[in-house]
């Protein structure tokens, strides 16, 4: 969708339209960033000195 | 690895995120002013929350340290600071991806952004102190005087959107909120809190694992007058 067409129709309906493009990226940064940092604990546990009892 | 409690919180921490996600993304229906952008706060608030319960965490580790000088205590704070700070970089970019489409910007230095800026950078601080201080008992020490610092603005960075003019909305009332938002928002918050409990306890065991293996070894005995 054009920005044109967007503000036309957040000017005739009040509500903002689209920004799926948005919606993906914060939904795919969460992904990335929470699997990574696990990814990066189970690394760094694996490498760790020895076990905590 | 050996099975703990965390792995039960963390498998239905992943349940209930793979379900929220879901929901999130193609079953809550679309806000009324805020339309489709608004499926973007089922993953920008809770990890406000996330980040918000790390640093309150932190902060009572830190006071635990200081009071007690139990390891247990200075291994918590580094994870828990730890587990703040990536989730407050999500909340940053989750938060710069919602203002676009709705502010219009990604950025702005209003008073909510501002302090939570601060306030994941001083913690950002801690960790890097941390890592730079070799020795244990200055390095525990250190690091929860300036957790404790840190920690003052986890108050004002909640309380900034009642106190100052912002741009940010103000903090929603559940009653407020239609009921399918509602359900949506607790079930995803929940999923972030378990997640974070899991990644807490993980990061928590590779700190005591890390501190085990600074501690001296015992010098060695003479062996008894025969």
């Amino acid at each position: 969708m054009s920005p044109i067409v967007a503000s036309v129709l957040i000017a005739t309906t009040g509500r903002i339209v689209g920004g799926w493009e948005y919606v993906w990226g914060a939904y795919g940064v969460t992904w990335v960033l929470l699997g990574g940092y696990a990814l990066s604990l189970w690394w760094r546990r694996r490498a760790a000195p020895e076990e905590a009892p | 690895m050996k099975f703990a409690w965390e792995h039960v919180v963390g498998a239905l921490g992943l349940v209930l995120f793979a379900v929220g996600q879901y929901q999130g993304l193609f079953v809550s229906p679309a806000e009324r002013e805020m339309g489709d952008v608004a499926r973007i706060l089922y993953v920008h608030v809770p990890s406000a929350w996330l980040a918000l319960v790390a640093f309150t965490c932190a902060f009572v580790a830190a006071a635990g340290t200081l009071f007690t000088g139990r390891k247990g205590f200075d291994a918590l704070l580094e994870a828990s600071s730890e587990v703040g700070v990536a989730s407050g970089v999500l909340l940053m970019i989750t938060g710069a991806l919602f203002a676009r489409p709705t502010w219009g910007v990604f950025w702005s230095w209003d008073a909510r952004l501002t302090t939570t800026a601060i306030l994941v950078l001083t913690f950002f601080g801690v960790v890097v102190l941390r890592s730079l201080v070799p020795d244990p008992d200055k390095r525990a020490t250190w690091s929860a005087v300036v957790t404790i610092f840190a920690a003052i603005n986890v108050p004002i960075t909640y309380y900034s959107v009642d106190w100052w003019r912002s741009i940010h909305q103000m903090r929603s009332d559940a009653e407020a909120m239609s009921g399918s938002i509602r359900s949506v928002l607790m079930l995803n918050a929940l999923a972030f809190l378990l997640l974070g409990t899991w990644l807490i306890a993980q990061r928590y065991r590779l700190a005591r694992a890390h501190a085990r293996a600074e501690e001296p070894l015992p010098l060695p005995r003479e062996e008894a007058a025969s």
